[in-house]
C-alpha cells in the first residue's frame, strides 16, 4: 500500500538516531520531520518513558541497509495533511494517556511544547517543500535549455492558470504559513499564561494588540492593493515567459523548415515531406506531447511511418486513435506495420499516398494499412516471398496476432493486423 | 469481492469500540472520566484521519 509495498524498515539514510522515525515516515509517505516531532513531545510528555518504545521500536525492525536508495515520489504526497493531522491527534491521545497515567512532567511545559513542535514542524516542511519544488523547477528549466525542442512551460503555468490553481494554492500555502505562525505564538501565550507571567504584561500586550489591530485596518487597503498588483505582475511575467517560448520554438521549428523549403523549392517531393514532417512536430508539440517510440505504441506506429516515408520517399498517412505501453507483443505489430508500409511505399506509392489506420484501446490494437496501388493475389504470393509470409503473418501468429489481407490486381491492397488484450 | 473502504472501516471500528466502553461505564463494570474519554476521542479522531490520508494515496 505504502512506498512501493516495501514494508516498515528502519531508514537509515534519513536517520537522525536509529532511523526509526525516519522509517515510520516513508512507510506513511509523510516528511520524517513530523514523526520526529511527535516523538520527541510524546518523550518529553512522558518524561522520558517512551523513549522505551522507541528502542522497542529499534530493535524490532529490520534496517533497509543494503537496499537501493528510493527516488522520492512527489506524487505521494496526496492525502500527507490528513496523515500529519492523523499523527498529531495520536500523539496529543498519547500525551493525554500519560497524563491520566500520571507518567506526567507539567501541563505549564508539555502543552506549550507541543503546540511549538507541531507549529515549527509545519513551518519547516513548508519551507523544505519550497525549496525542493524551486529545485526541481530549476532542474526542469535546465533540461529545457539543452533541448530547444521540449522546453517545458514555466511552474506557474503548469500548475494551472495563475489566477485559478496557483491563486489557490498561494492561498492554501498562506493559510498553512498561518496556522503554524499561530501554533508557535500561541504556544509561547501558553506558557506565560501557565507560569502566571502574562498577568503582569497583560495591559502592555492588550495596549499593543489594540493599537497592531488598528495598524492592519488602516494598512489593509494597501496590502490589498500591493497583493493584486503583485500578482497582475506575476500574471504578466508568465504569458510573457510563455510568449518567450513559443517564439523560440517556431524560430527553431516551422521558421527553419520554412526555410529550407524556399531553398529546395525546385524539389517538390522533398518539399512536401519537409512539410509533413513539420506538420507532424507541430501537431504533436500543441497537443503537449513528447514522442517515445520506445514506450507508447502509438509513437512507434508513428515512427515507423515516419520512418518508412523517409527511407522511401513515399507519402505516409498516419492516423492513430488510442494509446497503450509497448510490450512483446505489440512490438511485434509494429515491426509487422512497418513491413507493410514498407511493401506499400515500394509498390504502391505511383498511385497515391499510403494509409495507416490503428486503433487502441484497453490493451487491443487494431491497424490498417492501406494503398491504391496495382495489388496483388495473396493467394498466389509464393512461399519464398518472407516479406509477407515471414515478417508480417508469421511475426504475427507468433505473439497471438491475428492478419487479413484484402487485395486484387488492380484494387490496391489493405492489410489488416490486430492483437487483442491481454484478457483474450 | 469488493475491498473494504479504509477510512470507513476505521472510523467504524473506533466508533464501536467507544460505544462499547461507554455501555460498560453506564453500567458501572468500568470508570471512565473526563481524561480517559478524551484521550480515546482524540486517538479515534486521529485513527480516522490517517485512515482516511492513507486511504486517499491508493491506485
Amino acid at each position: 500500500m505504502r512506498d512501493g509495498g516495501s514494508g516498515l524498515r528502519r531508514d537509515s539514510r534519513r536517520a537522525v538516531l536509529g532511523g526509526v522515525c525516519a522509517g515510520f515516515a516513508r512507510w506513511l509517505g509523510i516528511d520524517p520531520i513530523i514523526t520526529r516531532v511527535g516523538m520527541v513531545v510524546v518523550t518529553i510528555g512522558s518524561s522520558g518513558a517512551a523513549a522505551v518504545g522507541y528502542l522497542i521500536a529499534w530493535a524490532l525492525m529490520p534496517s533497509d541497509a543494503g537496499e537501493p536508495a528510493r527516488r522520492r515520489d512527489r506524487r505521494g504526497r496526496k492525502g500527507g495533511w490528513r496523515i500529519a493531522g492523523g499523527v498529531a491527534l495520536l500523539v496529543i491521545s498519547a500525551l493525554l494517556v500519560f497524563r491520566q497515567l500520571n507518567i506526567w512532567w507539567s501541563d505549564a511545559v508539555v502543552w506549550p511544547v507541543a503546540l511549538a513542535a507541531f507549529g515549527v514542524a509545519l513551518l519547516w516542511t513548508l519551507t523544505r517543500q519550497q525549496a525542493e519544488e524551486e529545485e526541481e523547477s530549476e532542474a526542469e528549466v535546465d533540461a529545457g535549455v539543452r533541448d530547444s525542442d521540449t522546453r517545458p512551460m514555466p511552474a506557474e503555468l503548469r500548475r494551472g492558470a495563475p489566477d485559478e490553481t496557483g491563486g489557490w494554492w498561494r492561498a492554501k500555502r498562506a493559510s498553512a504559513i498561518g496556522f503554524g505562525v499561530a501554533l508557535v505564538l500561541g504556544a509561547a501565550l501558553l506558557f506565560l499564561w501557565a507560569v502566571g507571567a502574562l498577568n503582569a504584561v497583560s495591559d502592555v500586550a492588550l495596549a499593543a494588540l489594540v493599537v497592531a489591530i488598528a495598524l492592519g485596518l488602516i494598512s489593509a487597503p494597501f496590502w490589498w492593493g500591493m497583493g493584486r498588483r503583485l500578482g497582475a505582475e506575476r500574471m504578466a511575467r508568465a504569458r510573457s515567459q510563455e510568449r518567450a517560448e513559443v517564439a523560440a520554438h517556431l524560430h527553431d521549428s516551422v521558421l527553419q523548415t520554412l526555410a529550407l523549403m524556399q531553398k529546395r523549392a525546385g524539389e517538390p517531393d522533398e518539399v512536401a515531406q519537409l512539410a509533413r514532417r513539420q506538420e507532424r512536430e507541430l501537431r504533436s508539440w500543441l497537443a503537449g506531447e513528447q514522442p517515445r517510440p520506445s514506450e507508447r505504441l502509438a509513437d512507434a506506429l508513428r515512427a515507423a511511418a515516419e520512418e518508412v516515408e523517409e527511407t522511401h520517399g513515399a507519402p505516409v498517412d498516419a492516423i492513430v486513435v488510442g494509446d497503450a505501453p509497448l510490450d512483446e507483443r505489440s512490438e511485434a505489430l509494429v515491426a509487422a506495420a512497418r513491413e507493410a508500409l514498407t511493401n506499400a511505399a515500394k509498390f504502391a506509392s505511383d498511385a497515391g499516398p499510403v494509409h495507416l489506420y490503428a486503433e487502441i484501446e484497453n490493451g487491443s490494437a487494431r491497424v490498417f494499412i492501406d494503398d491504391r496501388g496495382p495489388g496483388f493475389d495473396p493467394d498466389a504470393v509464393s512461399g519464398d516471398r518472407r516479406g509477407v509470409r515471414e515478417s508480417i503473418i508469421g511475426r504475427m501468429k507468433r505473439h497471438g496476432g491475428k492478419v487479413k489481407i484484402r487485395s486484387a490486381p488492380g484494387e490496391g491492397t489493405e492489410v489488416e493486423l490486430s492483437i487483442e488484450g491481454n484478457g483474450r | 469481492m469488493r475491498r473494504p473502504d479504509l477510512t470507513q472501516l476505521a472510523v467504524g471500528l473506533a466508533i464501536v469500540v467507544l460505544g462499547v466502553l461507554l455501555l460498560l461505564q453506564e453500567e458501572g463494570s468500568i470508570d471512565i472520566d473526563g481524561g480517559w474519554l478524551g484521550a480515546g476521542l482524540t486517538a479515534c479522531a486521529g485513527t480516522a484521519l490517517l485512515a482516511s490520508g492513507l486511504g486517499a494515496r491508493e491506485p
